[in-house]
């Protein structure tokens, strides 16, 4: 059995008149990697600034490594890596002199954290790029960077508020070899993230989360197993009387869901009904296993939230 | 490259006051309270950088950490509280207003117009008025809503007291009323201090001035750690 390393019990932050977060229950164990998903707004990243002292609970309890987040605020903060949404790099210094000047504000000795700079720059990838200024960054340059400095204190915990948002794949891929490496090393991840591929690749467990509550938790494929059937067929482009006579036909027989100008067949064994969809005219008919996003998209239903 | 932009400007700036006023000006102003018109205005313009230093860092510098590189928000991710990290801005802006202030102390100097050895306590005496001003400066940028806002600060405080707080003349100059407010301006006190340190000349009412600066500055320092810290922990 592994230990707990972070215990929420019916916390809640309001702003306001505004409920962020609304009375979550959650644990998190030590060495693995969970993840907050939601649409904008759900309260993801709210949870997440509570768990890194950022912003204090309107009520219920919040413990890290064992302390109380409103208690023990500093010693928390020292075993935490925290890499926030925004790139909130020093434009005034060079990529060397980020991750120095940050591991002062762990009192980092010089001669440590000289060399924990060295490792994360080798480690990251950015040893070339020390003396450079960070206006003269690509994205996912400085999105490794703001991953180096999350570690300059060899964290117990890191958290990582949306990686990878706005990379293009190549730099996605590198930092997720990068957290996985990090999990394999022992480190305890927590990420937030809009990706469902992300999520189902990189995380152990996750919640999703909509207007402030938990809609569902577990590991991917339970959640996957327990919200949607195995797999989908996805009728693209589809007319929508012809929608209608399909969802009639099939509606006693399997979940349908239609969007916008597609039908989505929710079916235990997708092949076979294949062959009765012969005669449907859509643009396009699709047969996959259903992933992360359809369960995500159920849950938190197709419509845009803002 | 910032060593460069944050004494050069600041050195040569006093000096044209000091040359401009003090000998243009000072060649038809004879005598103001016993003393030459540029004797009179060099401890006011020793006086005025260590305002202007930390009134442009902590609001324009400050606001640009605050708001659009998000310094702060990273160094509260820390262990580094916001009461640290405002402090540590002040301080910065106290820093500011002791090395422009020892600038334009060395030029004043050659010019032959320190006259006392009470005079070299002006330096310390710059990290102190620097941190009250930049207490005040902070707490404003903590309300400011975008950086346009500066402008209100520099036209309704700046402006104002580089003029009106015994400055360029004597606040006596002034109708009754406005000498209360003077006496309400921080930087009145701060000049009063200098001239009289420059010429060693050391009254009582200097004590007042001190006293009157450390109520300012604790008043500001609260008010500012307990404003930025409702503005940036959301």
């Amino acid at each position: 059995m592994s230990d707990t390393i972070i215990e929420a019990h019916k916390l809640v932050k309001k702003y306001g008149g505004l409920t962020a977060v609304d009375g979550i229950d959650f644990f998190i164990q030590k060495g693995e990697v969970f993840g907050f998903l939601g649409p904008n707004g759900a309260g993801k990243t709210t949870t997440m600034k509570m768990i890194y002292c950022f912003i204090q609970p309107t009520s219920g309890k919040l413990q890290v490594a064992g302390m109380d987040v409103i208690e023990n605020p500093r010693q928390i903060k020292s075993i935490l890596g925290v890499v926030p949404q925004d790139n909130n790099l020093d434009p005034d210094l060079t990529v060397y002199g980020n991750l120095m000047a940050y591991s002062r504000y762990f009192k980092l000795p010089k001669n440590l954290a000289k060399k924990r700079t060295e490792e994360l720059l080798g480690l990251m990838q950015l040893s070339e790029k020390r003396k450079v200024i960070i206006d003269e960054l690509s994205g996912g340059m400085r999105r490794r960077l703001v991953l180096a400095r999350g570690l300059i204190n060899n964290p117990k915990i890191l958290i990582l508020d949306e990686p990878t948002v706005g990379l293009d794949p190549q730099a996605r891929h590198l930092i997720w070899q990068k957290v996985r490496q990090f999990r394999s090393q022992g480190i305890t991840i927590i990420l937030t993230t809009h990706y469902m591929d992300e999520a189902a690749y990189l995380c152990d467990r996750l919640v999703i989360m909509n207007q402030g509550k938990f809609l569902a938790e577990g590991k991917p494929e339970e959640l996957i197993a327990k919200h949607v059937s195995e797999e989908v067929v996805e009728l693209k482009g589809i007319q929508q009387n012809e929608a209608e006579a399909v969802s009639r036909r099939f509606k006693d027989r399997f979940h349908l869901e239609h969007f916008g100008d597609s039908l989505y067949i929710y079916a235990q064994d997708g092949k076979h009904i294949l062959g009765e969809l012969s005669d449907v005219k859509a643009d396009k008919i699709i047969h996959r296993d259903a992933d992360l996003e359809d369960v995500f998209l159920r849950l938190t239903g197709r419509g845009l939230i803002e | 490259m910032q060593a460069k932009t944050s004494i050069i400007p600041p050195f040569l700036d006093p000096l044209f006051y000091l040359v401009g006023m003090g000998y243009g000006l000072g060649a038809l102003v004879t005598n103001i309270e016993g003393m030459s018109y540029v004797q009179f205005i060099a401890p006011a313009i020793i006086a005025s950088v260590m305002m202007t230093a930390p009134f442009f860092e902590n609001t324009i510098g400050s606001f640009i950490r605050l708001k659009h590189q998000k310094t702060y928000d990273a160094m509260v991710s820390t262990p580094a509280s916001v009461e640290d990290v405002v402090t540590g801005d002040i301080l910065y802006g106290a820093f500011k207003a002791l090395i422009q202030g020892t600038s334009v102390f060395i030029v004043v100097a050659l010019f032959g117009l320190v006259t006392s050895w009470w005079g070299l306590l002006i330096l310390p005496f710059c990290l102190m008025a620097g941190f009250m001003f930049a207490c005040i400066a902070i707490t404003y940028t903590a309300w400011m809503p975008d950086i346009n806002y500066v402008d209100y600060f520099f036209v309704i405080l700046l402006t104002p007291m580089f003029i009106f707080a015994g400055t360029f003349f004597p606040v006596s100059q002034l109708p009754e009323w406005a000498q209360d407010v003077a006496f309400f301006m921080p930087l009145y006190h701060v000049v009063n201090i200098t001239r009289g340190l420059i010429v060693g000349n050391l009254s009582t009412s200097m004590l007042l001035d001190l006293l009157w600066m450390v109520i300012v500055t604790l008043i500001f320092y609260r008010l500012s750690l307990y404003m930025m810290k409702r503005r940036v922990l959301k």
